[in-house]
């Protein structure tokens, strides 16, 4: 039961990396835009595809933390309490991001909409870097138990934390990239189509390197991580990303958006799972196993209960929601967002 | 339900949730005066709010 | 049904993580636990109350096919919108302190409470949806249809807070677990969130929802009223935002007298730092404002035997001191009579305020033509989020020095990092920050005509 508990989490953690990560992702392209004419087309598609879906998009967060704290109580603790530093970043980010993105849209003059604009974009960078270095921080072994035991700057600034953590942007920048051109496929934009077609390119090839990377990274500061990947279940999660990657590179470049967001989705997801399976049997690198660190087992059942229950709600309403949204039924009118506003 | 069922309604249940909530505190009467007190306060909207009312236009005074 | 004083004699649990050891920041952590509360509950209220009342005006264009309400409808779900957004944001803030601020509490308790929210987060998500549709949807999809997609965001509204509180009486009351050798066994976590706490602090929440968002909303057309704009637009959007919130407001009364009853039954001690009672009374007077000093309260207007009355529903019955425990067990005095006061006092206004506009309207058969009535309904709605704010005041520091009553104090509970002051500061400029940019965009928001929408 701890087993299925850890993978609703990872299900969890993969859907609020694959959605919310293209919602940062967004907020990359959004910051390296550029100049505000030449920028507003870009900006404007990144503001219409988010619109309806990123409220639950990041709701998937909340369901990660609430499983984790329920079935996996004493881990929470001492991840929460030792990387406290990433994760307070992780969370004004959060705040300041969904604020600005909501206010962005009554913005009247362009000293304001850059204003909120930076503040969105900078906060759409940050917290997924400081996301992905916690996470480093935990496969890297660097969370002991306990109440903030572990040390407060070197949990999630040693390399195979950093590296995760700007990974952590560069996939949401190439996810976000791969769905915005089939977004601006189907807004009917063949210059978007083509600039993020261009942008998602260059954001496969980069995540791919430091996907590499990472690997060499692992191999010499992690190495019972490195054995995980490198074999077993681990390794086969690896194959797959890496084929998705391959796969999407070239749907991308033959300009079959719709399949390329699967392929995309796919090597990323291969990536969340691959770290699970490599870190198996433990839960905090080194210190806790999953069954060590599992609840008692009314709570897991009751936990499992509730998810099944709440599933049979939430998937229907979710295919609801997307497939109102991917058939254009919940658009809104496409505008440029510098266009908006007077001088 | 015609205004002047919709007014007896309103009020009975007021005056039920009431009569139910402040001398008890049994199980069945907090719950039985708290479906009243919520039922007023829903039938007291459809009362009051009612399209012939906020049909009106103001007269100023 | 676990005997709390049995428990309380048990060596209390160090928890899962052990004792932090001394803790400088602990009131640091309390603060910002408390401004991010503060700032996250008026939210809550709208996702309460507000779907219902865009439903209520949805339906009425429905049925009388007149724009007008079809205007306001898409107006105010605009404003539903933009207050789901930055409830989520703020509600994951509070979601993260659970790690951040109180690391212990969450790895001892949370297999005993953690479910509660799982089913809260599920009704996020739907709610979450369900949003996004209905305002997204507006003249998009059929009219029948749009209305139904509304239902779950009203429903979605209700659970999504539903378990939240039945979590907090859970702190309150606390049950469905067993302590041995400071270790927490026997987890039963049904009983646990479903506990006898759950239901006065659930339907005292709802009708404060109700109060909250009805007052504030009326209050921005009472305030257009006042300048003369009394057109039917205006007159709608106030005509039923301040039905709504005065019919909930005589109500509130009576869910505060059973709150009372119940925490003077359950939390006696709670019950008697609302009312700084040092020693054990029969007959108790009740004692308006005052300052407690040194076991007495000094200052204040005496009303003999009516704390009796309000506690027990008897003028002669006994109600508890606060030296019925030590003082280390004893809850800050002052903050919660205070914040207790303040509730009661607003409350009893904005049920009297509520009392001439239903009375207005039952011989009248119009609203109101004074001025000041006016005016009143323009404060009620901060007067409704301030004693919004002062009842969670008191109950949460009438609960101190216990996170979960006479089992876990709250020094055991915060987490051992450093430098807590500055996530304090930072969190605090930040909140504020959100403030104003939210107040200035709904005000911008107001000004434009509505049928620009």
């Amino acid at each position: 039961m701890a087993e299925v508990c850890l993978g609703l989490m990872i299900a969890g953690l993969t859907a609020y990396g694959l959605l919310a990560g293209a919602d940062f992702g967004a907020g990359f392209w959004d910051l390296t835009a550029g100049g505000a004419r030449r920028g507003g087309r870009v900006r404007g598609m990144v503001k219409r595809s988010m619109g309806p879906v990123w409220e639950a998009n990041h709701v998937w967060l909340i369901f990660v933390l609430v499983i984790f704290w329920t079935a996996f109580p004493v881990a929470f603790g001492s991840a929460m309490s030792t990387l406290y530093v990433p994760l307070f970043g992780a969370m004004v980010g959060i705040v300041l991001r969904g604020a600005a993105f909501a206010l962005r849209g009554q913005a009247a003059t362009m000293g304001e909409a850059r204003g909120l604009g930076a503040v969105f974009a900078l906060s759409s960078v940050l917290t997924p870097f400081f996301m992905g270095a916690a996470l480093g921080g935990v496969a890297a072994g660097e969370v002991p138990v306990g109440n903030a035991q572990g040390d407060p700057w070197s949990s999630w600034t040693n390399p195979i934390s950093l590296l995760v953590g700007v990974l952590a942007v560069a996939t949401g920048a190439y996810l976000s990239a791969v769905f915005l051109a089939g977004d601006s496929e189907r807004a009917g934009l063949p210059d978007l189509v083509a600039a993020f077609r261009a942008r998602a390119l260059g954001a496969a090839v980069v995540t791919g390197l430091l996907a590499a990377a990472g690997l060499a990274v692992v191999s010499s500061e992690a190495p019972d991580l490195f054995d995980g990947l490198t074999s077993g279940a681990g390794l086969v999660c690896v194959i797959v990303s890496g084929v998705a990657g391959a796969a999407t590179l070239a749907l991308l470049w033959t300009g079959r958006f719709f399949l390329a967001r699967f392929g995309g989705a796919l090597a990323v997801a291969g990536v969340t799972v691959g770290w699970v399976f490599a870190q198996s049997p433990y839960l905090l690198p080194g210190e806790l196993t999953l069954d060590q660190a599992a609840a008692g087992d009314a709570t897991l059942t009751a936990t499992l209960v509730s998810v099944a229950l709440g599933l049979l709600v939430l998937l229907p309403s979710l295919w609801l929601l997307y497939s109102l949204v991917l058939r254009g039924r919940l658009d809104q009118a496409y505008e440029p967002l510098d266009q908006r506003f007077r001088p | 339900m015609t205004a002047k069922r919709l007014l007896v309604a309103t009020l009975l249940t007021g005056f039920l949730g009431v009569a139910l909530m402040i001398p008890f505190e049994g199980p069945l009467t907090r719950s039985l005066g708290t479906t009243c007190l919520i039922a007023f306060c829903v039938l007291g909207a459809f009362l009051i709010a009612s399209p012939g009312y906020l049909a009106e236009e103001e007269d100023d005074p | 049904m676990i005997d709390l004083g049995l428990l309380a004699q048990v060596a209390p649990p160090s928890g899962g993580l052990g004792d932090p050891g001394p803790q400088p920041d602990l009131l640091d952590a309390r603060q910002m636990q408390a401004m991010s509360f503060m700032f996250h509950i008026p939210l809550v209220c709208f996702g309460i109350s507000f779907p219902a009342m865009v439903l209520f005006l949805e339906g009425l264009w429905l049925r009388t096919g007149d724009p007008v309400y079809k205007r306001l409808a898409k107006r105010w779900s605009k404003v539903m919108l933009i207050m789901f957004a930055v409830g989520v944001v703020t509600g994951t803030v509070l979601s993260f302190e659970f790690g951040l601020l109180w690391p212990n509490f969450t790895a001892t308790f949370g297999e005993v409470f953690g479910l509660g929210f799982a089913l809260e987060g599920f009704s996020f998500f739907i709610e979450a949806i369900f949003i996004a549709i209905y305002v997204y949807g507006w003249d998009r999809i059929r009219p029948r249809l749009h209305f139904l997609c509304g239902i779950p965001v009203v429903i979605t509204g209700i659970t999504g807070s539903l378990m939240v509180i039945g979590v907090n009486g859970w702190m309150n009351n606390p049950t469905g677990f067993d302590v041995h050798g400071g270790k927490v066994t026997n987890v039963r976590p049904w009983e646990a969130l479903f506990n006898d706490y759950l239901a006065h602090e659930l339907v005292h929440m709802y009708v404060a929802g109700y109060l909250v968002a009805g007052f504030i909303v009326a209050g921005v057309y009472a305030r257009a009223w006042l300048k003369g704009r009394r057109d039917r637009y205006h007159r709608v959007g106030l005509v039923v935002s301040l039905t709504i919130a005065c019919l909930a407001a005589p109500v509130q009364l009576v869910v505060g007298d059973w709150a009372a009853r119940t925490v003077a039954d359950r939390q006696p001690v709670k019950l008697a730092a609302f009312e700084g009672l040092a020693n054990t009374e029969k007959g108790a007077e009740f004692t308006i404002g005052g300052i407690y000093e040194d076991g007495a309260l000094e200052y204040g207007i005496s009303i003999p035997k009516l704390l009796s009355v309000l506690a027990d529903h008897d003028p002669n019955g006994v109600v508890k001191g606060l030296n019925t425990v030590p003082k280390e067990d004893q809850p800050p005095v002052n903050p919660v009579h205070l914040s207790f006061q303040v509730m009661v006092f607003i409350g009893t206004g904005l049920a009297a305020l509520a009392a001439l506009y239903l009375l207005t309207w039952w011989r009248k058969r119009r609203l109101p033509h004074s001025k000041w009535f006016y005016r009143g309904v323009v404060a009620a709605g901060p007067l409704a989020l301030v004693a919004l704010i002062a009842g969670w005041v008191t109950t949460e520091v009438g609960r101190q020095p216990w996170v979960v009553y006479d089992v876990m104090r709250t020094s055991q509970a915060v987490t051992a990092a450093d430098g807590l002051e500055i996530g304090y500061v930072f969190l605090a400029v930040l909140y504020a920050s959100l403030a104003v940019a939210v107040f200035w965009l709904l005000r911008r928001l107001s000004r434009q005509p509505a049928e620009a929408d």
